[in-house]
């Protein structure tokens, strides 16, 4: 990896001149509720929403209560199935800043990125979840039923 | 020195950051520096500088690590964390002279 103009600022000592620099702006309060974003394969994406369709819920929602649930586990996961294929799309997930800020002083404690401590656990999570919901065997273009969901009966024919 | 706690825990109101996968992986891989560290050193008592385009600051970790940090603030206040190193002994001296 090329070293940046700012990585070229850690080669200097800057005790020296440090109180003629001009001060930096102040800082601006954050605002309550945070996001992470996620780069996910494309399949990953489309085998979380088909779960959230199976479960009636919408998929951010479902991928939170992932990353939640493996907070309170406190497991680091064991997957690592998917972070070697092309990260081609994006997770948008709001959490509370509380739960970003457990999230990122776990991954502290580990020593992994944050980023791909949760997209980890959300992999791990979903395997688990194909599997209660029968659809670890079933290709993720196939639609599949809704839980609670009525199955129509085949209309009779004459 | 008053006691370090991250997550705004010195009374301090911290900014809004702004973190990827890019900036978090390298900040830990290229200087084992973690994003929960970085955040800390915001909480933290600390002193920030310009330097042209770029802004620095001399922080210290819960953990007592002491930082130097390159970030940028872009113009809605969001903070982006882009490189940083353990302090020289010189930048200590200044740190602990300075930092509030």
């Amino acid at each position: 990896m090329t070293r940046d103009r700012r990585d070229a600022l850690l080669d200097q000592d800057w005790a020296e001149g440090w109180e003629v620099l001009p001060e930096a702006p102040a800082l601006v309060s954050r605002p309550k509720t945070a996001q992470i974003t996620l780069r996910l394969p494309s399949l990953l994406l489309a085998r979380i929403k088909r779960a959230a369709t199976a479960r009636s819920l919408p998929y951010h929602a479902l991928a939170r209560s992932w990353i939640i649930d493996g907070l309170r586990a406190g497991e680091p996961p064991t997957t690592g199935v998917g972070v070697e294929q092309p990260q081609a799309d994006q997770l948008n997930i709001k959490l509370d800043q509380n739960v970003l800020d457990q999230l990122k002083a776990r991954a502290d404690q580990l020593r992994r990125p944050y980023h791909r401590l949760a997209r980890e656990w959300i992999e791990a999570a979903l395997g688990r979840e194909e599997v209660t919901l029968g659809l670890d065997q079933m290709p993720v273009g196939q639609r599949p039923i809704r839980r609670g969901a009525r199955v129509r009966p085949a209309a009779h024919r004459g | 020195m008053a006691s370090r706690r991250g997550g705004g825990g010195h009374g301090r109101l911290l900014p809004e950051f702004d973190w990827d996968e890019n900036n978090e992986d390298r900040l830990l891989r290229n200087h084992n520096v973690s994003a929960a560290e970085a955040e800390q050193c915001f909480a933290n008592p600390h002193t920030r500088r310009r330097v042209g385009e770029d802004l620095l600051m001399l922080g210290i970790t819960d953990g007592g690590r002491m930082l130097l940090l390159v970030y940028e603030q872009k113009p809605n206040g969001v903070v982006r964390v882009y490189s940083a190193r353990e302090q020289t002994d010189q930048e200590r001296r200044t740190y602990r002279r300075l930092a509030r």
